[in-house]
C-alpha cells in the first residue's frame, strides 16, 4: 500500500478514473478523522482528493498520441507576422497552440457576448451587443491602433450609444455573460485610458465598479480605473471654491513661477498636502497643473527665504534667454535642491548639466518612448531615476545597458508589485518570449533565467511602443526601483491552468510536466511561453504566486 | 451518559423557528400559538411586562416606541435600544426570543434544552457571531455550535433524499441578511465551496424601498397629521411589508396606512415596484458571482438553485434569478422551514442521533482573516495600515496558516500585530478582532522575524501563535475567549435583567396574543367597525375576569372569527 505514490497512497487506493471511487475514498478517510485535531491531515486529504480528480478528469495517453504528431510544428514562427490581421479573431483562436502575437484591437479585447462558444448561436439583441462592441473597439481604437488623444464629439456620441446598448444587454443577460461583459468592459476601458476617459463613470454607474475600490479582490483593470474615477471625482470637487484644497489647487494650476505675493496668499501646508496627496493616489492630474508653478513651489524655502527666491528668479530670467525651455527645465530641476552649493561653481557647469540633461532625456525616451523626458522619470521614481541616470552618463563603461537594466528591473519586480502591475510584468514577458523565440539561439533560455545582458530583442516598431507603454506603467507604480530580489519562488500551479497550458502548448502532460521540472528541457521555452499566455488569458482567476513566479 | 437536550434554533431577522432531531427526522416545534415560526418581535411595557412573537407585532401599531423587530441587524454592534425605561443590547432582544422558543420545546416534550445549534447567516462577521454566542447563553442555551445558515438549508435540502448531487446553489435572502453558498454532496459529505453575501440586504430593505416609493403620495393626507413619526415609521413598515406580500400573488395591492380612524391609501403595481426596487435587485448579482468566481465553478454547472428565506418568495426576486441563472430556480424546500431543520440535522449529527452515523458536514471560511502591516514606500513614507491576508476567504475549515513577518524599524523593541477580518486592502475598513504585542531583541530593521499562524477550527475559533525564533518567544490568543473571558460578568448582568422582566404564564398566550391582535385593529380601523371590535373586546375582557376557561376559550373564538372576517374585507 504504502507503494502507491501521491495521491493515491493519501486516498488509499490504486489509481483509477472512477471519480466515484475517489470521492468515496476520501467520505471513508473523512469520516474517520476529526478534522480540528488533524488540520495538516486534513488539508492533505483534500489536496489529494482534488489531485485525484483532476488525473481522473485528464484524457488518457493513447487517445491524445494523433495530437503529438506536428510537435515540431507547434513552436514553429510559420504563422508569426506583424501585419493587421483583419478578421475577427475569436476566442477559438486563442487556444490554438501557435497564434500569432496580435495586438489587434479585435484580439486583444474579444467580443465578450459570443462567450467561448466558437460558433455561437446569438440572439438579435446578442448579435446587437456584439455590434455596440466593435463600434467601441473603433472608437477607442481609432485607425485599429491604440490612441491617447480625446475623442471627438461625434466620436463620444457613438460610443456612449454603443455603451448604452451593452449597458442594457448586461441587465438583461444570465450571470455568465453579465460577468463577461463587465469584465471585457473594464479591461477596455483601463487598456485604451485616457481615451477611455468619458466611458467610465457611465459604465461604472452599471457595473459599480466603485464598489469593488479598495477590495483585496479587487480587479486589476478595475483597480486602476476606480483610482482614475476618483480622480475625475477628486477634480471635479477640487475645482469647487468651497473644497480645502481648492486655493492650493488654482494656485499651482495658474501659470508661471509663484511670486512673494502667492506665497502669502496660499499655505505652504495646503500645497504639500495636495501634491503628496495627487502623486500618491491621482498622477495624471499632475498634468493639469503648471509644472513651473509646481517646482518653484517645491525649490522654494517658506516665505522667510523670500529675499533669496527672488534672486534664484532673476538667475532663471538669465538662462532662459540663453537656453531653450526644455532644457532649463532640467537646470532648474538640478540647481534647486542644492541651492547655495553651486553658487562658486563656474557658469560652464551649468551649461554642461544642461547636455547631460539632453543626453538623459535621449535614453529616457529609448526606454519609455512617448517624448518621455529624464525630469519625467524622476518625477515618477526618484529612485530608478538615480540609478538610470548613472547608467547613462558612464555610458560605455556601464555594466549593463539602461534599457536592459528597466527590463532586468521589472522581471525582478515580482515582490513589491501589486496584482495589476504583475499582469503588466506578464504582459512584458509575453512580449519578449515571443521576440526570443523568433531568434536563433538560447536567447530564450536566457530570457527565462532573468538575464537579459546582451539580448538584443530584434522587437519591431509595435512591439516596442508596447514594451515602451508597459515599462511605463511599471516605472509608475514606482516597482522599477525595487531591488531585484534573488532566489527561486516556488509555486503550484493550480489544475485549470495546466489544462489551459496543455492545450495551448499542445504537449502531452508528462512532457509538459518534465519540461516544468527540468529547467533545460528543449520544451521548457514554449511551456513558459504557454503558461505566460494561459495566466494573461485569465488574469483574474491566478493565484498571486503564479503571477509573481512568471 | 446523560446529555442535555439539544435543539436547533434559527434566529431571524423576522421571524424565529426551533426544531429537534426525534426518530431519525428533524421535526419543528410549535409555539403557543401553534405556528412553527416566531416572529422576531420584542414589546415591553412599563412595570416590565414583555410580549416577544406575534403579540409584539400587533403592539408595534399602538405601541411603536416600546416594541422592536429586526433586531438582528444590530447585532456585533453596541446600539442598543430603549423599550418603555428598559434598555436593552440585540443579544438581550435575541436572548428573549431564544428563551420563548425554549419554552415552546420545554411545553412540547417536558424537558427544558440546554443546548442548542443556532444558525447566523454565512456573512456575519466574527463580532456577529460573538454576539449570537452571547444571546445564546443570556438565555440559558449553551451554543454547542453556530452554523451559516445557508449550510443547515443545504443539509435540509440533500438528505431529503440522501443523494449525491452535484454543486448547487443556495440562494438564501431572509429579512435581513443575505447569503449565497456553493454546496456539493456526495457519500454523505456535505462540502461547501463558498459561500459570500451580504449581511445589510434584505426583505426589510425592500420593504423599505416600497415606503419610500408611496411616501410623498401619503404625506399630504389628512390622516398623518400631528402623527408621531415613530409612530408613522412603524405604521409605515407593518404596512410596506402587508403591500409586499400581497403584491406577491397580484400585479397591484393597495398600501393602507389607518390611523386612529383616518386611512390613507394609495395604489401599488408590481411594475412600479421593480422599478423602484432595481438597485436592490442590482446587489443580488455580486455575491452571487464572488462566491462562483471563488470555487471555480461555472454557473452552467450548477445542478439547482435552491431558494431559502422569506424574501425569495417575492416575484421580483424569482424573476432576476431566472434571468440571472438563465433557468427556474428550485423551490421544493420550505423557504421559511429549511433553515431550522437543517440546525436540528446539525444538532442530531452533534449528539450522535441515529440516521445520521454517515453524514460529515465540511465548511469554508467565509472572510479573509489577518493582520495589519507596515512599509515604507519608495518616498520613504510610512505606511502602518496595510492589510496581510493569513487565511483567505473561501478556504476550507479547520485550517492552519502561517506568514513570515520583519521587524521595521532599527532596534525596535517589539511588534503589535492587529487582528483583522475582511476583505479591503486598507484594514481601517475591515474588522478588527483583537490585537496581541511581543517584545523582540533590538537589532537592525529587518533582522527579526516574527511568524505568526493562525488556526481556524470548524466551530469557529480563531487560535492565533506569534512566535519570536531569534528568542523562542511565543505569545497565543484565542480570539473568541478573550471575548468571553471579559464578558462572562456582561452575561450574568443581561440575565438578571432578563429575569425581572415579566413574561405572561403559556397557557395565556392565546389570550395575550388575541388582545393584542384586537387592540391593533381597533386602532386602525374607523367608526362602525371599530365600534364592533370595542364591543367584541369588552367581551372577551369579561370572560377573562371570569376566569372560567371554558368562557374564555368561546369569546377568544368568536373574537378571533370577528377579526379574520375584518382582515378578509380591505379596510378602506
Amino acid at each position: 500500500m504504502s507503494r502507491r505514490a501521491f495521491p493515491w497512497s493519501r486516498l488509499g487506493i490504486d489509481p483509477t478514473k472512477d471519480t466515484g471511487a475517489i470521492r468515496k475514498a476520501y467520505a471513508d478517510i473523512l469520516r474517520a478523522t476529526n478534522l480540528d485535531d488533524d488540520i495538516a491531515g486534513y488539508a492533505e486529504l483534500r489536496r489529494a482528493r482534488d489531485h485525484a480528480l483532476w488525473l481522473a478528469a485528464q484524457p488518457d495517453v493513447e487517445e491524445e498520441s494523433a495530437g503529438e504528431e506536428d510537435e515540431g510544428e507547434v513552436y514553429g514562427l510559420g504563422s508569426l507576422d506583424d501585419d493587421d490581421d483583419d478578421d475577427d479573431i475569436g476566442l477559438g483562436d486563442w487556444d490554438d497552440a501557435d497564434y500569432p502575437w496580435d495586438d489587434s484591437p479585435s484580439a486583444q479585447h474579444p467580443d465578450p457576448v459570443s462567450g467561448d462558444d466558437p460558433a455561437p448561436e446569438l440572439t438579435e439583441a446578442q448579435l446587437r451587443a456584439q455590434a455596440a462592441w466593435n463600434t467601441m473597439l473603433d472608437v477607442l481604437y481609432p485607425d485599429g491602433e491604440p490612441s491617447e488623444e480625446a475623442v471627438t464629439h461625434e466620436q463620444l456620441e457613438t460610443g456612449l450609444a454603443a455603451l448604452g446598448v451593452l449597458i442594457a444587454r448586461a441587465e438583461e443577460a444570465d450571470l455568465l455573460e453579465h460577468d463577461a461583459l463587465d469584465n471585457a468592459l473594464g479591461e477596455l476601458f483601463a487598456r485604451t485610458w485616457p481615451r477611455s476617459a468619458p466611458f467610465v463613470e457611465p459604465a461604472n454607474e452599471a457595473f459599480h465598479w466603485l464598489g469593488e475600490a479598495g477590495a483585496l479582490e479587487e480587479r486589476y483593470a478595475l483597480r486602476f480605473l476606480n483610482d482614475r474615477l476618483k480622480g475625475m471625482r477628486f477634480h471635479e470637487k477640487v475645482q469647487q471654491p468651497g473644497h480645502p484644497l481648492h486655493k492650493a489647487w488654482a494656485e499651482l494650476s495658474r501659470p508661471g513661477r509663484a511670486g512673494f505675493v502667492d506665497r502669502l496668499r496660499v499655505r505652504r501646508l495646503d500645497i504639500h498636502r495636495l501634491l503628496t496627496g495627487i502623486r500618491e493616489r491621482y498622477p495624471e492630474l499632475e498634468s493639469l497643473l503648471d509644472a513651473e508653478r509646481v517646482r518653484s513651489w517645491e525649490n522654494g524655502g517658506g516665505v522667510a527665504e523670500g529675499a533669496s527666491n527672488a534672486g534664484r528668479g532673476f538667475g532663471g530670467a538669465l538662462l532662459f534667454v540663453v537656453l531653450f525651455f526644455a532644457l532649463m527645465r532640467g537646470v532648474a530641476a538640478l540647481m534647486g535642491p542644492t541651492g547655495d552649493d553651486d553658487a562658486g561653481k563656474p557658469p560652464l557647469a551649468e551649461v554642461e548639466a544642461a547636455l547631460k540633461t539632453a543626453e538623459l532625456d535621449i535614453a529616457a525616451d529609448r526606454v519609455f518612448g512617448k517624448g518621455f523626458k529624464f525630469a519625467d522619470v524622476r518625477a515618477a521614481d526618484p529612485n530608478f531615476a538615480k540609478t538610470f541616470e548613472a547608467l547613462v552618463s558612464i555610458a560605455d563603461k556601464a555594466p549593463i545597458e539602461p534599457i536592459d537594466y528597466a527590463r532586468t528591473q521589472a522581471i525582478g519586480a515580482s515582490q513589491v508589485a501589486a496584482n495589476n502591475e504583475l499582469v503588466v510584468r506578464a504582459d512584458l514577458k509575453s512580449l519578449w518570449l515571443n521576440a526570443a523565440r523568433r531568434l536563433p539561439g538560447d536567447a530564450c533560455q536566457k530570457l527565462m533565467r532573468g538575464d537579459l545582458r546582451k539580448l538584443d530583442l530584434k522587437l519591431t516598431d509595435k512591439e516596442q511602443s508596447r514594451e515602451q507603454a508597459l515599462l511605463r506603467q511599471l516605472l509608475e507604480a514606482k516597482v522599477l526601483s525595487n531591488k531585484a530580489e534573488g532566489g527561486e519562488t516556488r509555486y503550484t500551479i493550480p489544475g485549470w491552468l495546466i489544462e489551459a497550458m496543455l492545450k495551448r502548448s499542445g504537449l502531452s502532460e508528462e512532457r509538459l510536466v518534465a519540461a516544468l521540472r527540468n529547467p533545460d528541457s528543449p520544451d521548457r521555452c514554449g511551456v513558459e511561453f504557454a503558461l505566460v499566455e494561459a495566466v494573461r488569458a485569465a488574469p483574474g482567476k491566478v493565484p498571486k504566486e503564479v503571477l509573481k513566479g512568471l | 451518559m446523560t446529555f442535555g437536550m439539544l435543539v436547533g434554533i434559527d434566529l431571524g431577522t423576522t421571524n424565529s423557528a426551533v426544531a429537534l432531531w426525534k426518530d431519525g427526522v428533524p421535526q419543528l416545534v410549535p409555539n403557543a400559538l401553534g405556528r412553527e415560526l416566531t416572529p422576531s418581535a420584542v414589546s415591553l411595557a412599563k412595570g416590565g411586562q414583555s410580549w416577544v412573537g406575534e403579540a409584539a407585532v400587533d403592539r408595534m401599531a399602538t405601541h411603536p416606541a416600546d416594541t422592536v423587530t429586526s433586531f438582528k441587524r444590530m447585532m456585533g454592534t453596541a446600539s442598543t435600544v430603549t423599550l418603555a425605561g428598559t434598555t436593552l443590547t440585540p443579544e438581550d432582544l435575541s436572548a428573549m426570543v431564544l428563551r420563548s422558543l425554549a419554552d415552546d420545546v420545554e411545553a412540547a416534550t417536558g424537558e427544558r434544552p440546554t443546548e442548542a445549534v443556532i444558525t447566523v447567516p454565512a456573512y456575519f462577521n466574527e463580532r456577529q457571531r460573538r454576539a449570537t454566542r452571547r444571546a445564546g447563553e443570556i438565555a440559558g442555551l449553551e451554543v454547542k455550535r453556530l452554523i451559516n445558515e445557508p449550510t443547515a438549508a443545504a443539509l435540509a435540502f440533500g438528505l431529503a433524499d440522501k443523494g449525491d448531487r452535484e454543486p448547487f446553489l443556495v440562494f438564501d435572502l431572509g429579512g435581513g441578511t443575505f447569503d449565497v453558498s456553493i454546496v456539493e454532496m456526495f457519500d454523505g459529505i456535505v462540502e461547501v465551496r463558498a459561500s459570500a453575501g451580504d449581511n445589510r440586504l434584505g426583505g426589510d430593505d425592500f420593504d423599505a424601498v416600497l415606503a419610500r416609493m408611496v411616501e410623498p403620495q401619503l404625506l399630504g393626507h389628512a390622516a398623518l397629521e400631528g402623527v408621531s413619526v415613530t409612530r408613522r415609521d412603524a405604521l409605515m413598515k407593518l404596512a410596506a411589508e402587508r403591500t409586499r406580500r400581497a403584491l406577491s400573488t397580484s400585479e397591484k395591492a393597495e398600501f393602507v396606512l389607518t390611523i386612529d380612524g383616518k386611512s390613507a391609501g394609495t395604489m401599488v403595481t408590481t411594475e412600479a415596484f421593480e422599478e423602484a426596487a432595481a438597485g436592490l435587485v442590482r446587489k443580488l448579482r455580486d455575491p452571487v458571482i464572488r462566491a462562483l468566481r471563488d470555487c471555480h465553478i461555472d454557473v452552467k454547472s450548477l445542478s439547482d438553485i435552491v431558494l431559502v428565506g422569506g424574501a425569495t418568495r417575492m416575484p421580483v426576486v424569482r424573476k432576476a434569478l431566472t434571468r440571472m441563472f438563465g433557468r427556474f430556480p428550485n423551490s421544493t424546500v420550505h423557504p421559511d422551514h429549511a433553515v431550522a431543520l437543517g440546525a436540528a440535522i446539525q444538532a442530531g449529527l452533534l449528539s450522535g442521533g441515529e440516521g445520521l452515523e454517515e453524514i460529515r458536514i465540511t465548511d469554508v471560511a467565509p472572510f479573509t482573516l489577518g493582520v495589519n502591516t507596515a512599509t515604507r514606500d519608495a518616498h520613504g513614507v510610512f505606511h502602518d495600515d496595510i492589510f496581510a491576508p493569513i487565511i483567505e476567504r473561501n478556504t476550507p475549515v479547520p485550517v492552519s496558516r502561517m506568514e513570515r513577518f520583519f521587524t521595521l524599524g532599527d532596534n525596535q523593541r517589539q511588534v503589535t500585530f492587529a487582528i483583522y477580518q475582511g476583505e479591503a486592502r486598507d484594514v481601517k475598513k475591515n474588522v478588527k478582532l483583537g490585537e496581541l504585542t511581543v517584545p523582540v531583541p533590538p537589532r537592525p530593521a529587518g533582522e527579526v522575524q516574527v511568524d505568526v499562524r493562525f488556526t481556524y477550527d470548524t466551530s469557529g475559533l480563531l487560535d492565533v501563535d506569534v512566535a519570536v525564533p531569534a528568542t523562542g518567544l511565543t505569545r497565543n490568543m484565542v480570539i473568541v475567549d478573550e471575548d468571553d473571558r471579559r464578558s462572562q460578568k456582561d452575561i450574568a448582568e443581561s440575565r438578571k435583567r432578563l429575569e425581572k422582566l415579566k413574561v405572561h404564564p403559556r397557557e395565556e398566550a392565546d389570550n395575550v396574543a388575541m388582545l393584542a391582535r384586537a387592540e391593533r385593529a381597533y386602532e386602525g380601523f374607523t367608526g362602525h367597525v371599530r365600534d364592533v371590535i370595542g364591543h367584541a373586546l369588552t367581551q372577551f375582557q369579561g370572560a377573562l375576569e371570569t376566569q372560567d376557561p371554558r368562557l374564555i376559550a368561546d369569546a377568544r373564538d368568536a373574537l378571533g372569527q370577528l377579526l379574520d372576517e375584518i382582515d378578509a374585507q380591505s379596510p378602506l
